[in-house]
């Protein structure tokens, strides 16, 4: 019994490490598409930052979670092979939408994935739905409009003030972009690293690896903001080129005030009581700079293909971590067949992805993210060579 | 259902005015800080430049502050 509980409890344990990885590069995005499409940051010195800061924010800090889900389900029904179909959940929502390009929440789809599985496993008396509505879907509508708001009007500002940005002007604004930038990636590793420690540590006190009401072991720090880190440095860039290209395409003054509303808003909503999702904001702040300077440049497409993701990420995760936690009923073959069914799934998206490649070195050259290689003529694909950003 | 719409405002507004104030301070010192068309800056101006991006650089400092829990747990 033991020995066969410390194995579902190192397999929960990797499968958040894992799920902090995709967490990392699916938010990469979040804090330097912006630096990398206005040229202020080149892609790989933009990850390198960031990813360097998330490690940082990670180790600072460790408060630990007292909940898994804040809420959202009833935690004292949640065993390990709960929690491990809800990441299951959450890691294959994740792929499956960073191969489309796609930003949405990852707390979005964790708290999706163990809905499912405590759906499955404990009844519905286990999820409490109107925590739901409230931390959400309301804040999920609110973050968007807060950050398009605020950038969107100080994009305006910034073109009054200094109508055509050139030489010392552009260079003052993707300085700005990129301490604000900056912020962003530190705030994100406080707040993301923090939450895949606090799961592995609820973890470890529930198989009785841990006292209760102990803060998290070095080692789980050490590699939960490694793993964050690790993520956030392979860089996304399929998501990277749809917020910082495919939404609007941003110019320095633009960047600046989207990274400012992003910074401002996460901030704010941390400190005083309404949380808001970093890539709602983020992509809002986005969208708002480009409305800010003029509407007509947002691809508006791109954008209700966004908030259609943004929609459907809490029930598909549920869809999958249901899945996983009724295998995961047969017993312990039911965890080894849903561990196989994960990787299988991971390496399917990877080969697709590979078929269309988006990198470093070509993440700006399109505005689109295909999952088939596009026909010949519109945009090329893979090893294209020019890493060069257009400038603002 | 409880649904904290005072917080959502307070969110709403001090972003929006922390994000204006942020903004408005940078370009304000770019501007400044662009030269005429002579290539040349007058000293005073350029100091201006620099005194506004320093309040800006203020605010950042003030956000650090606010993303480093050591300081205020």
């Amino acid at each position: 019994m033991l020995t066969s509980s410390l194995v579902i409890v190192a397999i929960v344990v990797i499968t958040a490490l894992a799920f902090d990885f995709t967490n990392g590069f699916h938010d990469s995005a979040n804090a330097m598409a912006t630096s990398v499409a206005t040229g202020a940051l080149r892609p790989r010195v933009a990850v390198a930052l960031a990813a360097v800061l998330n490690v940082v924010g990670a180790f600072m800090s460790t408060e630990v979670a007292k909940t898994i889900s804040s809420g959202m389900v009833d935690d004292s029904l949640v065993t390990p092979a709960m929690v491990f179909a809800g990441l299951t959940g959450a890691i294959i929502w994740n792929l499956l939408t960073w191969l489309l390009g796609m930003p949405s929440s990852s707390s979005h789809a964790l708290f999706g994935g163990l809905i499912g599985a405590v759906l499955v496993s404990a009844g519905i008396a286990g999820v409490h739905f109107d925590v739901v509505v409230s931390k959400i879907l309301l804040p999920a509508l609110a973050a968007p409009l807060v950050a398009g708001v605020a950038a969107a009007v100080a994009t305006r500002l910034a073109y009054r003030i200094v109508p055509d940005p050139e030489g010392r002007s552009a260079s003052v604004f993707r300085h700005g972009q990129t301490i604000s930038a900056s912020m962003v990636a530190l705030a994100h590793g406080t707040s993301d690293g923090q939450k895949t420690m606090g799961i592995i540590t609820l973890v470890l006190v529930a198989g009785g690896y841990q006292l209760s009401g102990t803060s998290p072991q070095f080692w789980v720090v050490l590699l939960a903001g490694l793993a964050i880190g690790a993520g956030t440095y392979s860089g996304g860039w399929r998501i990277m080129r749809t917020l910082g290209k495919g939404l609007v395409d941003i110019k320095a003054p633009q960047g600046f005030a989207a990274e400012s509303a992003t910074t401002a808003a996460i901030l704010a909503s941390s400190h005083l009581g309404f949380g808001l999702s970093t890539t709602h904001v983020a992509s809002g702040s986005i969208m708002g700079s480009g409305v800010g300077r003029n509407a007509k440049e947002v691809r508006w497409s791109v954008a209700g293909r966004m908030a259609l993701t943004w929609l459907v990420t809490l029930p598909c995760a549920a869809a999958v971590g249901a899945a996983a936690a009724a295998i995961t009923l047969l017993g312990s073959a039911g965890i080894v067949i849903t561990l196989v069914l994960l990787i299988g799934t991971v390496a399917a998206v990877l080969v697709a992805a590979r078929r269309n490649k988006v990198t470093a070195d070509n993440v700006h050259d399109t505005h689109e993210v295909a999952v088939i290689a596009p026909a010949s003529g519109s945009g090329p694909v893979g090893g294209s060579g020019t890493a060069v950003p257009t400038h603002a | 259902m409880h649904i904290d719409f005072a917080a959502l405002g307070l969110v709403a507004g001090v972003t929006l005015l922390a994000c204006v104030a942020l903004v408005t301070l940078v370009s304000l010192g770019a501007r400044l800080l662009d030269a005429g068309a002579n290539g040349s800056i007058a000293p005073a101006r350029r100091a201006g430049g620099y005194a506004v991006l320093g309040l800006a650089g203020l605010l950042i400092l003030f956000g650090l502050y606010l993303v480093i829990p050591a300081f205020h747990s």
